[in-house]
């Protein structure tokens, strides 16, 4: 039973000429929580969409809950797309309902699920009236309903948080983290690299088309192998350009430090002190994975620009 | 078991959905009153607008060039007519508008454009000119300066006949009976050899009645599905379902969602007009008893209608699949038209031939297109209304329909796939023969 809920194996897919995803190998374990991250246009949508057979990978296989997606399979995830869509017209309870039918749910256990849920989520009162009284921001929690209405064993969110107020995110992530520990899987994309950080085991990277790193986030830290230090000042910023320093990124309140392999922290802590700079705060820590998949995809970019010269 | 079948779970919810979205709109409500309210509405306005014309109508001015002058008893025969006549000149010499003499017509028309621009003006329906032979076989002009319509011109026409035919037979020596006699106008009466067909022609007007109803339901309903995929994809709605149930579902539940609107639609028609005429035919029995059509034993057209519903059924899925396809192939509202014109020409090409096929129902070029799959829907009702179709025929029609039908939605199918997911830019011709190859 240790078979993972998703397994891509090197999948490919390109519109007319340009790559959407390459060679893009990928297993998710049964109840884990997996962020799938990289900057817009790098391919996650396209990846999402080929997971659940909107669209056929060009070469590749694509397995989910062991198999080929069928109607089986189908009623037994959870999609929440990145474009929203609502029949506009439509009672916010009766679309939840057919969303709900479509899943094979019986049309009054998906109304009355599809009320308890509106009243969790503070919608309650809205319930029969028409999407398109909503605000954008409510519409977005009835679309969000509509995922996990048929209590889905795998959730796929394309952006779930994307345009939410942080109480409405918090109240979102509440539900998916819920969902989580009653045994679902979730597969989440963002480009949002800090939501992920705070709530996910796992994540996959790509950038590019290509996958730039996969797996727990304590061993893709580990593994990143670059020392990092959070150092806050008053002063020149002279002392940065210290052969220890491989990378800075001024977050404004901080710097981030990537240290160059086998650098000692001590030296440059010295050397700022004798350029006269008062330091407020001066850390050893992890690297967010912000700094590794910036160093990563930058990485891959020189690469890539390098085979093209 | 009803899971993987064609009328899953799935396709219900989505016909279930599509039929309860249009059922409860305002266009509903709204067109399924309309359409009663017009009918009665084409059956009263012609009587009260034929009312009002004829007492505002202008005078028909009569140049009278002959010696006899007929134009008296012209005049007379006009006004049980209801038509206003009167002479404008009595003397021969000066006949004219302007009193000049008329020698031909071209003069005739000179004199009437000179005195329309006086300050005088006379205003007339339009000009009779009698030239001096009529008696002797010259020939009667009528002038117009707007068209008078069919109905007047025959009144004048049938009067002057009338009035010179008399003269001829009293110059012949008959007398007045006599002549009464010989006027009598002979009529034909047209009987069907079985007495429950009805009265002859009403069945032909039935026929071209429900041709004309289902040229409209396609056109509505057709058009209907195709914005009903578009809004789909517009509003990124496609999205979901496509993660929940098969393209073909989409399409199947939409085509019979929409259907079940129309047969709905017509049935509350056939009910509301059934009803009405049948209190109409009732209260009108003893009039047209008096004509000698007894209404009890004409049979009601069973066959007619029920293979018009056969054909409305089939024509329906022939063509929702086409408009389903239409709607997957565009993007945006205003590339829609594009696409739905050519979707609309099968469908309008039937309805223009129509009456030329009603007067031959059994030609051959008719008999040939209303076998054609995309003309049958339409044709076929008509020719069966009209004329004895041999069942083979019927059959024949029927089987290329579903052969076509299915043929197409296959087609329809694979493009609505490729095509519900598109955005952006329409794609090409070639493009879309690579979806249907490839699906």
């Amino acid at each position: 039973m240790n078979e993972p809920v998703i397994r891509l194996q090197e999948i490919r897919k390109s519109f007319g000429s340009n790559r959407a995803v390459e060679d893009l190998s990928f297993e998710l374990p049964r109840g884990s929580i997996c962020g799938l991250l990289g900057p817009n246009g790098a391919g996650k949508t396209t990846t999402i969409r080929m997971i659940l057979d909107i669209v056929g990978p060009d070469a590749g296989t694509v397995q989910v809950f062991g198999g080929p997606v069928t109607h089986e399979t189908r009623s037994r995830i959870g999609y929440l797309p990145e474009e929203r869509g609502m029949y506009q017209r439509m009672q916010v309870v009766e679309q939840l309902a057919f969303f709900g039918e479509l899943k094979g749910m019986r049309r009054s256990e998906a109304m009355r699920e599809a009320r308890g849920w509106l009243d969790r989520l503070g919608l309650g009162d809205r319930a029969d009236d028409r999407v398109e009284a909503l605000s954008k921001g409510m519409q977005q929690k009835v679309q969000f309903i509509a995922t996990v209405l048929h209590r889905p064993e795998l959730l796929i969110l394309d952006e779930p948080f994307s345009g939410l107020d942080p109480l409405n995110v918090d109240l979102l992530r509440e539900v998916v983290l819920e969902r989580q520990r009653d045994g679902a899987t979730v597969l989440f994309s963002t480009h949002m690299i800090e939501d992920a950080e705070k709530i996910c085991e796992r994540v996959c990277m790509i950038a590019g088309a290509r996958k730039v790193l996969d797996g727990p986030i304590r061993e893709v830290k580990r593994s990143a192998g670059l020392e990092h230090l959070v150092v806050a000042y008053q002063g020149s910023p002279e002392f940065l350009s210290h052969p220890a320093v491989a990378s800075a990124t001024d977050h404004g309140q901080w710097v981030e430090i990537g240290l160059a392999p086998g650098a000692d922290p001590q030296a440059l802590l010295r050397r700022a002190l004798e350029t006269g700079v008062t330091i407020d705060r001066f850390e050893r820590t992890e690297p967010s994975l912000r700094e590794i998949f910036l160093e990563r995809a930058g990485r891959r970019r020189a690469a890539h620009n390098g085979n093209e010269t | 078991m009803s899971d993987t079948g064609p009328l899953n779970r799935r396709v219900r919810s989505v016909a279930r959905r599509e039929f309860l979205a249009r059922v409860r709109s305002r266009w509903f409500l709204f067109s399924t009153l309309v359409v009663p309210l017009l009918f009665l509405g084409a059956m009263i306005l012609p009587a009260v607008l034929v009312d009002r014309s004829t007492g505002e109508s202008k005078p028909l001015l009569i140049v009278d060039g002959t010696e006899e002058r007929l134009s008296d008893q012209l005049i007379e025969l006009l006004r049980e007519d209801d038509v206003p006549a009167r002479r404008l000149s009595d003397r021969t010499a000066d006949a004219g508008p302007e009193g000049v003499p008329v020698r031909d017509l071209d003069s005739l028309r000179s004199q009437i454009l000179a005195h329309e621009t006086g300050p005088d003006d006379d205003q007339a329906a339009a000009w009779l000119y009698l030239p001096p032979d009529l008696m002797q076989g010259g020939e009667a002009t009528l002038v117009e300066d707007r068209e008078i319509g069919p109905l007047l011109r025959r009144s004048v026409s049938g009067a002057l006949r009338e009035v010179v035919t008399t003269r001829r037979l009293a110059r012949a020596g008959l007398s007045g009976p006599a002549i009464d006699d010989a006027l009598r106008p002979v009529s034909v009466k047209v009987e069907p050899l079985r007495v429950e067909d009805g009265p002859a022609g009403l069945r032909q007007a039935l026929g071209f009645m429900f041709a004309m109803a289902l040229y409209v339901m396609f056109i509505v309903y057709g058009q209907m599905i195709a914005r009903g995929v578009l809004e789909e994809k517009t509003s990124d709605i496609v999205e979901i379902l496509i993660s929940s149930l098969r393209p073909w579902e989409m399409m199947l539940g939409k085509i019979l969602g929409i259907g079940a609107v129309g047969l709905t639609q017509v049935a509350i028609w056939v009910a509301v007009i059934g009803i009405a005429s049948v209190l109409g035919l009732a209260s009108a029995a003893p009039a047209l008893a008096g004509l000698g059509l007894d209404i009890s034993k004409v049979a009601f057209p069973w066959d007619l209608i029920l293979w018009s519903m056969v054909y409305f059924f089939t024509g329906y899925l022939l063509y929702s699949g086409v408009f389903a396809a239409a709607g997957a192939m565009v993007t945006s509202e205003q590339d829609i038209q594009q696409v739905l014109i050519p979707a609309l020409i099968p469908i309008v090409l039937p309805i223009l031939v129509l009456p030329a096929a009603m007067q031959t129902p059994d030609a051959a070029w008719v008999v040939v297109m209303s076998l054609i799959p995309f003309f049958s829907p339409i044709l076929m009702p008509m020719r069966i209304a009209s004329s004895y179709v041999p069942a083979w025929q019927s059959l024949l029609a029927i089987a290329l329909l579903l052969v076509t039908t299915y043929l197409l939605a296959r087609a329809a199918g694979r493009i609505y796939r490729m095509g519900i997911l598109m955005k952006g830019k329409r794609p090409n011709l070639p493009e879309f023969a690579r979806w249907i190859r490839h699906g």
